[in-house]
């Protein structure tokens, strides 16, 4: 997938990071860009204003700890963010079968 | 940070971007442990201290975007399909009925006013335009507000004033009708949502711009008429104007029926697959 592809599915990119467990910002674009082996290449800065939308709509909770001297946010997922994830995923694996099915000219599953 | 120049030089510019946002010093505080961070993880892999530091502040972006996106998020949320995004859907789609309905009772008020003696009759259908174009008004406002929530945020000036601009135009448009401003507000709310659209690509581009090319001609025609008519009559429409107006608000309709469909298409992230609200 592209940069530009992953730039506009970033507010579930980033649900998913942190369904495996609070992360702080740092910690949460290292893992974006593990798991995207390298297509995430968009300015670190702009993970930011998504994270912080994303816990002002409710999806995210943060919290504040100190760390060597220095003052660090970290993120989960709230109830609201999990499950907007788990939609998001049976959405995404309907639309991922279906451009799929028409890409590689198979037909589309049907049921028994 | 004394011995983090560049860094420090960088905070500087961002927080000169963020202006006065009650948030600042949080945020700060947050992309400061960010770079630190990053430039401890580049030293260990061999880089020197400058070039850490230049690295680590290429990767995180330019200040003057980076930054603003950051003082936005105060008004922003999240982009996404929501139970409320997907019933605003509706409101366009009723919306999109109800301008051509609008429109037609209208002329058909114009048409009883000049083809009869019907006593009562023109001024009825005349009424029941006025009161289509309120309810036509009312769930495009509710329409424009899904899709601003199906947005997100992040719109940028542009898009952020012609967002609000559309907005204020719609609760206007009864206003307008009943002053002679119509053909005015309607094309500024053409206007605005043809930026709207470009700038905050708040809808489907091509529905976007259907809906403020159908109101910008819509406007056109109805100054064009004005304009164009006999100051002793009383008659609104005639010849191909009026073809040109059904024309110009199915153009219109049709692009708001179409953003409204786009909105009910997707499945809210706020409700489980199950279809049982979060």
């Amino acid at each position: 997938m592209s940069g530009q592809a992953m730039k506009g599915h970033l507010d579930l990119l980033l649900l998913a990071v942190l369904s495996d467990g609070a992360k702080h910002g740092y910690a949460v674009i290292e893992e974006l860009r593990l798991r995207s082996d390298g297509a995430f290449d968009h300015p670190e800065g702009t993970i930011y204003p998504a994270l912080h939308r994303l816990e002002k709509a409710g999806y995210l909770e943060s919290g504040w700890s100190e760390v060597q001297g220095r003052k660090r946010r970290t993120y989960s997922l709230t109830s609201k963010g999990t499950t907007a994830l788990d939609a998001a995923r049976v959405s995404w694996d309907e639309f991922s079968i279906a451009v799929g099915s028409v890409l590689r000219g198979v037909p589309w599953p049907t049921t028994p | 940070m004394a011995d983090h120049a560049m860094i420090d030089a960088y905070l500087g510019s961002l927080r000169r971007e963020m202006g006065r946002i009650a948030q600042a010093e949080a945020i700060l505080d947050e992309v400061t442990d960010h770079l630190l961070e990053a430039v401890a993880a580049n030293l260990r892999s061999g880089l020197d201290g400058p070039e850490a530091e230049a690295r680590v502040l290429s990767e995180f972006g330019d200040p003057r975007l980076v930054g603003r996106a950051l003082a936005s998020t105060t008004t922003g949320g999240i982009a996404v399909p929501t139970n409320f995004t997907r019933r605003s859907g509706v409101f366009l789609i009723v919306s999109s009925a109800l301008w051509l309905a609008s429109f037609a009772f209208l002329y058909a008020s114009d048409v009883a006013d000049r083809s009869g003696p019907w006593e009562g009759t023109p001024q009825n259908l005349f009424l029941a335009a006025q009161s289509l174009l309120i309810a036509a008004a009312a769930t495009l406002f509710v329409g424009v507000v899904g899709l601003v929530r199906r947005h997100g945020g992040m719109m940028g000036i542009a898009g952020r004033v012609a967002t609000l601009l559309a907005i204020l135009l719609v609760l206007a448009a009864p206003v307008a009708w009943a002053t002679g401003l119509w053909s005015t507000i309607l094309a500024a709310l053409g206007l605005a949502l043809l930026i709207g659209v470009g700038k905050a690509t708040l809808a489907p581009r091509a529905a976007g711009t259907m809906i403020a090319i159908g109101a910008v001609a819509t406007s056109a025609l109805f100054w064009w008429f004005e304009v164009r008519m006999d100051p002793g009559s009383d008659a609104l429409f005639g010849g191909w104007v009026v073809l040109a107006l059904f024309v110009a608000f199915g153009l219109m309709s049709t692009g708001l029926a179409t953003v409204g469909l786009w909105l009910r298409s997707e499945r809210p992230a706020d409700v489980p697959a199950s279809g049982v609200p979060a």
